[in-house]
């Protein structure tokens, strides 16, 4: 059983890996800069690079050696010399391809003009595409780009240790520089460096970030979600458990007879009705018009009835369906034949046969079921305002507050499986064979 | 509502000793146990004394920090908390300050530039741990409190909404707020010149010329008193842990859901009287102020569940959206009798706000096309859209609302005529609505500021509809709040609805919004820059009220009717509607503090449908 | 019952599916909202075409809120819109997002689980892992995550249902192809040297084709029903009118007693799942009545 155990759980954790490697690419696509959002866009480059080296958003996404920096925008000679339009000027369909080169005539020995310093104990990563014809090489932030008549692309890495090195300068002698790319990248000093790498480690220490519209750590706003979320999840899932059951034990005690015909044509009538449609009808319906229960609010238990009832309500079409199937599956084998040739009344049989057998497949779509509730909760929770995970989330997705998104996104997909791992748990307890396989 | 997944069903037998039913049943009733347990645990007990507790919508509040609350919501809060030196008068209209915090309305020197206030005594800020040398207990104000309200507006590390207001107006304030800008981490314990309290009572304020509108300055949550001790005890966190003299204080802020707020017990043990309106003093009967004894703020995003719990009676006042006007209230403007004996009251009045759909002057397109503006402007239906928002709304005739010196009375300058806004797009260049260049009708973008909201929705597709009726095709999109200010300082939004909520009654608060130097990122949004304009306004804004000076403000509003910047959309009536168990709901354009005012009649029952 | 794989589905499908009576009128059903849907693609596009304003969206203040009458057979709505014609744009929409996420995620789904069951070894475990991945991401959230960074319109929520949804075909197929894998015919295609693509597509895909038509007949009312909560919470289709929408402004009046719009459109969502969920049931009947979840 442990055994079994054990590959259960190891086969999760690259399903879990997996999961932390999607929310993160996908919301990171997301959101803007977290440095502009944070200091405005007004703020100056270099403050944004502060907070950007602070926070590690300059690392590379996933793996790899570069990041991006804000010291050099990248180089668009079509538009023009841009920064560089004091050292030099910009001859069209110079570069290969057509494309316009910088011009930097010699002898000239000047600040290359980045928007601030670079940081101290940083590496960079110059990538240039140039040309130099002539016999003299030129020095670049202190590395030698070496002459050459034809096109060629040098890249080296520049580790700012002095203070001289934080404004990198440029050696031009007799000749002509011709530039048609020049990219500037921070370097790290290991590829595992990334924002993943970092992202993983605070996730480790049960770090979810920050919310952007509530101002607070969102592991806060997660311990109090869950409070009223369970109070909701957990009511619906007993309510559906039982009520299905006795329906469905009904369809079997009178199976193609009229109850059964009854039961099964309302369930998938049921089955269809929208859940929008359960909630506006039953907030109108069981709230306003008939006042039985509150419109909205959290307040006390009778602000719980009617969202529970709602959830039943929505569940009840395709779980009586499946767990008819199940009883019926149960009702033709040999034991209950066995037992009412005995002479068991119908009831007995039912409740005491095929009820106990049948509550395996009960129980594991019962453990099957609570990520959807998650996923439920969510109208629910919005229309009657309950302030659980669902809420949370409803209105993070409104205020595009992605680190909430993503912690609420995390915790579902663990439930799912840690769920699936209690269904498959409870099988291999009682079935051998599914162990052994 | 998915598909389950097919199970292979068990064939155990001996699975389960034949004491199943009992075990099931067991199981069952300790699920329930823990349902009903964990239910418990997750409410928080119920107001108690709801009876004397005032239960209302609201939206999403952002901060109680008065340095930086900018929104109404907002700042209806702070309000309740902190307060100023003067307030608005509850019964006067039209609006008259009178003193709050002071003692008497202050003296202003002849040259206009120097007022001194006097503080009342006997005021103390409300008990919090943050005042350690008393032991929790509030100490009482000073003069030197409403100073350093001021200097932390104009701090630049507090990045305040409200630095606008003072920006170039108070002696030596513009030098302290260069000063802190360049010391990020540290105390700047400079003087400000125009920003003194002689002795504790006293506060005299210098300001660099004449500014008429000065005093509702001050009675905005701004200049509220905020003590030190606050500001240093919870820094970051004073947005969440408000410490006022205000008649009530903060219990909890569940942010996407409720705020509770209670009474200030220290107003009664201290003996604090405020004076109590004529208007107001029956239903108070002999009680002291607050009149409640709490405030229950419901975060409903909305509307129809808005609706439908103040018909239920859990809400005790509610606002009347545009789909339910008709069916509330009658031809004349009267709440209709059905819902008048069931106990609702209908309060309203005339808001100092205008809608208005503006072009963005940095724009290719509309920017330098004033015979498309003007056509668009002809091309707007007012009949219909008077219609559509039930006659609860007037078209303003220019960008002084009614109830300002400077209104400009009679007809629209430029009234609905299709005919004509045809032969303006003909002269826009743009004969048909076609537009000569691709050959296809003109495209232009009208960016909203709410994603969420139906009455916005329907708004924007009305006008989409008028403007289709000159051929123009007017894309919709719809922003989240966030993304639509940051496209409006970029200067990226080429036609957008918008309001103004006056900040004070003077005109000058709305025609700020045309002054060149006031472009984006200020709030002259769509980035009118007319020199002629700006000259004639910086005369008129320091002179005090006169027939001279609205002779001014006419002057200037005929300028920008002529440019067309903003289709003058609406004037709303502001309605909501309340139970007749609250007492001294007033509309007022200037509601922030009233609340100490309202009181709920017979605590036994509550009026039911 | 072993395979029928070497007996023509269709003909088999088709007189089962026609015998029932329930069938029959479902068939009817589906078939009148694929005309509906036609329809009201045509209003649109001519109206595109033409660039005038189309029937549906022009407003009348006048005549708001109007019950059901000779001049609106459905009544009209908060701006005085004629209900039906909205309705069957709604259905227009509706029916789009069916096929086009059907179109995304069926593809995507049958592709790899054909690899997967086929081949196994590494690229099986690849391919669970991948759809154990995605599985296990909370489905609305998923595909309001990825509404949120495609953007608003029709985009965000066919990519959204599409990329979430492929995950349940794979594993059926996957499960299918296993199967087949061992089965004589395909042990035997490999004795005759063909490739793996030829006996994948020509001789494996064929026999369980029928899989996609289940799939298809449960993904379309689930892509309508989702697209109904995304529209109402105001992602997803912007000015056009969709089912979603039309239920959102439906609240409005309901309280005062304007039903029409709200029973309409209930109505319409209602029918058209219910048909396909027993259309659904029938072809697992006729198919495949191991892949049925409800006994009978």
């Amino acid at each position: 059983m442990r055994r079994y155990l054990f590959r259960r759980i190891s086969q999760m954790v690259p399903t879990i890996f997996g999961v932390i490697l999607i929310t993160f690419v996908l919301f990171n696509l997301v959101g803007g800069s977290p440095a502009l959002m944070t200091l405005g866009e007004k703020a100056a480059p270099r403050q944004l690079e502060e907070f950007d080296e602070v926070r590690g958003f300059n690392r590379p996404l996933l793996w790899g050696w570069r990041g991006p920096t804000r010291a050099l925008p990248p180089s668009d000679f079509s538009q023009g010399a841009g920064v560089w339009g004091e050292i030099g000027s910009v001859r069209g369909e110079a570069a290969p391809g057509g494309l316009p080169a910088l011009v930097i005539a010699g002898p000239t020995e000047i600040a290359i003009p980045i928007s601030f310093p670079l940081l101290p104990n940083a590496s960079y990563e110059w990538t240039i595409r140039y040309r130099l014809p002539g016999a003299q090489a030129a020095g670049w932030a202190g590395h030698e780009l070496a002459a050459s008549e034809a096109w060629t692309t040098q890249s080296f890495v520049v580790r700012v240790e002095t203070e001289a090195q934080r404004r990198p300068v440029l050696i031009v002698g007799d000749g002509e520089l011709e530039l048609a790319e020049i990219t500037l990248h921070r370097r790290v000093d290991h590829p595992w460096q990334s924002q993943f790498a970092a992202y993983l480690g605070r996730l480790v220490r049960l770090d979810f970030g920050r919310s952007s519209s509530a101002n607070r750590p969102v592991i806060e706003l997660l311990a109090s979600g869950i409070g009223p979320t369970l109070s909701l999840a957990l009511p619906i899932l007993t309510g559906e458990v039982v009520v299905s059951l006795l329906l469905a034990l009904i369809c079997a005690r009178y199976r193609n007879r009229w109850p059964d015909r009854f039961l099964l044509i309302a369930s998938v009538g049921m089955m269809s009705v929208n859940y929008l449609v359960w909630i506006v009808a039953g907030q109108y319906l069981f709230a306003y018009r008939l006042g039985w229960f509150p419109v909205w609010g959290y307040a006390s238990l009778p602000y719980l009835l009617l969202p529970v009832g709602i959830g039943i309500l929505h569940g009840l079409g395709s779980n009586v369906r499946f767990y008819r199937a199940v009883m019926l599956d149960e009702l033709y084998r040999d034991y209950v034949c066995s037992a009412r040739a005995k002479g068991c009344g119908e009831s007995r049989v039912l409740f005491h046969h095929v009820l106990r057998n049948a509550w395996i497949p009960v129980i594991t779509n019962l453990m099957l079921s609570i990520p959807f509730l998650y996923t439920g909760s969510l109208l629910l929770e919005s229309f009657f305002g309950i302030p659980g995970l669902g809420y949370l989330s409803v209105n993070a997705i409104h205020s595009a507050d992605v680190d909430v998104v993503r912690a609420v996104v995390l915790i579902g997909s663990f439930l799912y499986l840690l769920s699936n791992l209690t269904a498959d748990l409870l099988y291999a307890w009682v079935d051998p064979r599914v162990r052994l396989s | 509502m998915w598909p389950r997944l097919r199970l292979p069903v068990m064939n155990c037998r001996n699975l389960l000793p034949s004491r199943n039913r009992l075990g099931a049943a067991a199981l069952r009733f300790s699920l329930g146990l823990i349902w009903l347990g964990l239910s418990a645990c997750g409410f928080k007990a119920s107001d108690s004394d709801r009876a004397n507790t005032l239960v209302q919508p609201t939206l999403r509040i952002r901060t109680f920090d008065p340095a930086r609350a900018a929104d109404v919501p907002s700042v209806l809060g702070v309000a309740r908390i902190y307060e100023t030196l003067l307030q608005y008068n509850d019964e006067a209209r039209p609006y008259v300050l009178e003193p709050l915090l002071a003692t008497t309305m202050p003296e202003v020197s002849p040259d206009g530039l120097t007022y001194t206030f006097q503080v009342r005594s006997g005021i103390y800020f409300q008990d919090d741990p943050c005042f350690e040398a008393t032991g929790g207990c509030g100490r009482e104000l000073t003069a030197q409190d409403f100073v350093y309200a001021i200097q932390r507006v104009a701090d630049a590390r507090t990045v305040s909404t409200g630095w606008w207001l003072f920006r170039n107006r108070i002696v030596g304030l513009d030098a302290f707020r260069e000063a802190t800008l360049k010391e990020p981490g540290r105390e700047v314990n400079r003087p400000i010149e125009g920003l003194q309290a002689p002795d504790e009572r006293t506060l005299v304020i210098t300001l660099t010329q004449p500014y008429p509108q000065f005093l509702y300055v001050l009675a905005m949550h701004y200049a509220a008193a905020i003590p030190r001790e606050a500001v240093d005890y919870y820094g970051d966190r004073l947005g969440q842990h408000p410490v006022g003299t205000g008649p009530f204080q903060l219990v909890s802020w569940d942010r996407n859901y409720r705020v509770v707020y209670r009474k200030n017990p220290g107003w009664e043990l201290r003996g604090r009287a405020e004076s109590i309106p004529a208007a107001n003093q029956q239903a108070l009967g002999g009680r002291g102020l607050p009149g409640l004894d709490g405030i229950v703020d419901l975060v409903m995003a909305d509307a129809s569940t808005r609706w439908l719990a103040f018909l239920r009676g859990e809400l005790d006042r509610c606002g009347l959206s545009q789909d339910q006007w008709d069916v509330v209230v009658d031809e004349h403007g009267a709440l209709r009798p059905a819902f008048y004996e069931q106990g609702i009251r209908m309060a309203s009045g005339p808001a100092l706000q205008i809608s208005y759909i503006a072009f963005n002057m940095d724009d290719p397109v509309v920017g330098t096309n004033t015979a498309l503006r003007r056509a668009i402007t002809q091309a707007f239906n007012t009949e219909e859209w008077l219609e559509f928002h039930n006659q609860r709304v007037m078209r303003p005739t220019g960008p002084i609302p009614m109830g300002l010196a400077g209104y400009r009375e009679g007809a629209l300058p430029f009234p609905y005529d299709l005919a004509a806004a045809r032969q303006l797009m003909v002269e826009a260049g743009y004969p048909d609505g076609v537009d000569p260049a691709t050959g296809e009708r003109l495209r232009l973008t009208l960016e909203l500021g709410r994603a969420d909201d139906q009455e916005l929705r329907q708004t924007a597709e009305l006008i989409r509809h008028f403007v289709s009726q000159i051929g123009i095709r007017l894309e919709l999109n719809f922003n989240h709040a966030p993304q639509f200010y940051d496209k409006l300082e970029r200067r990226a939004a080429q036609v957008f609805y918008l309001s103004w909520i006056g900040d004070y009654p003077d005109a000058e608060n709305f025609l700020q919004l045309f002054y060149g130097p006031s472009a984006s990122p200020g709030p002259n949004r769509c980035n009118y820059v007319n020199p002629t304009f700006d000259r004639l306004f910086e005369q008129a804004r320091v002179m005090p009220d006169s027939p001279e000076r609205t002779a001014r403000y006419e002057a200037l509003a005929q300028i920008v009717i002529e440019d067309c910047p903003w289709v003058f959309a609406s004037q709303p009536r502001d309605v909501f509607l309340y139970w007749d168990r609250v007492r001294n709901l007033r509309h007022h354009a200037f509601p922030y503090g009233r609340d100490k005012y309202v009181t709920m009649a017979s605590p036994t029952l509550k009026a039911g449908p | 019952m072993t395979g029928t794989e070497s007996i023509p589905k269709r003909q088999h499908f088709r007189s089962v599916l026609w015998q029932g009576r329930l069938t029959r009128v479902c068939l009817v059903i589906v078939a009148v909202y694929t005309l509906m849907a036609l329809y009201g693609e045509g209003v649109y596009q001519w109206y595109t075409w033409s660039d005038q304003v189309a029937p549906y969206q022009v407003q009348n203040l006048r005549e708001r809120f109007q019950p059901p009458g000779p001049d609106h057979w459905m009544g009209t709505d908060s701006l005085g819109r004629d209900v039906m014609g909205r309705l069957i744009q709604g259905t227009r929409i509706a029916f789009r997002v069916g096929i086009v996420t059907s179109l995304i995620a069926i593809p995507i789904g049958v592709l790899l689980g054909c690899l997967a069951g086929y081949f196994g070894g590494k690229v099986d475990d690849v391919i669970v892992w991948i759809y154990s991945t995605f599985a296990s991401i909370p489905g609305l959230l998923f595909i309001l995550s990825i509404a949120m960074v495609v953007g608003k319109g029709l985009l965000g929520i066919y990519l959204g249902i599409g990329l979430t949804t492929w995950v349940g075909v794979c594993r059926l197929i996957r499960a299918e192809v296993l199967k087949h894998r061992e089965r004589p015919y395909v042990l035997a295609a490999r004795g005759l040297g063909y490739s793996h693509a030829r006996i994948l597509f020509r001789h494996i895909l064929p026999n369980v084709a029928h899989i996609v038509i289940i799939a298809f007949t449960v993904r379309f009312p689930a892509s309508i029903s989702t697209e109904v909560f995304m529209s109402f919470l105001g992602i997803g289709v912007q000015g056009e009118p969709s089912w979603g929408l039309m239920i959102n402004s439906a609240r409005l009046r309901l309280w005062e007693g304007v039903w029409w719009e709200m029973t309409f459109v209930t109505l319409a969502v209602f029918l058209i799942v219910l048909s396909f969920n027993l259309l659904g049931d029938a072809l697992r009947d006729a198919l495949d009545p191991r892949l049925r979840t409800d006994g009978n």
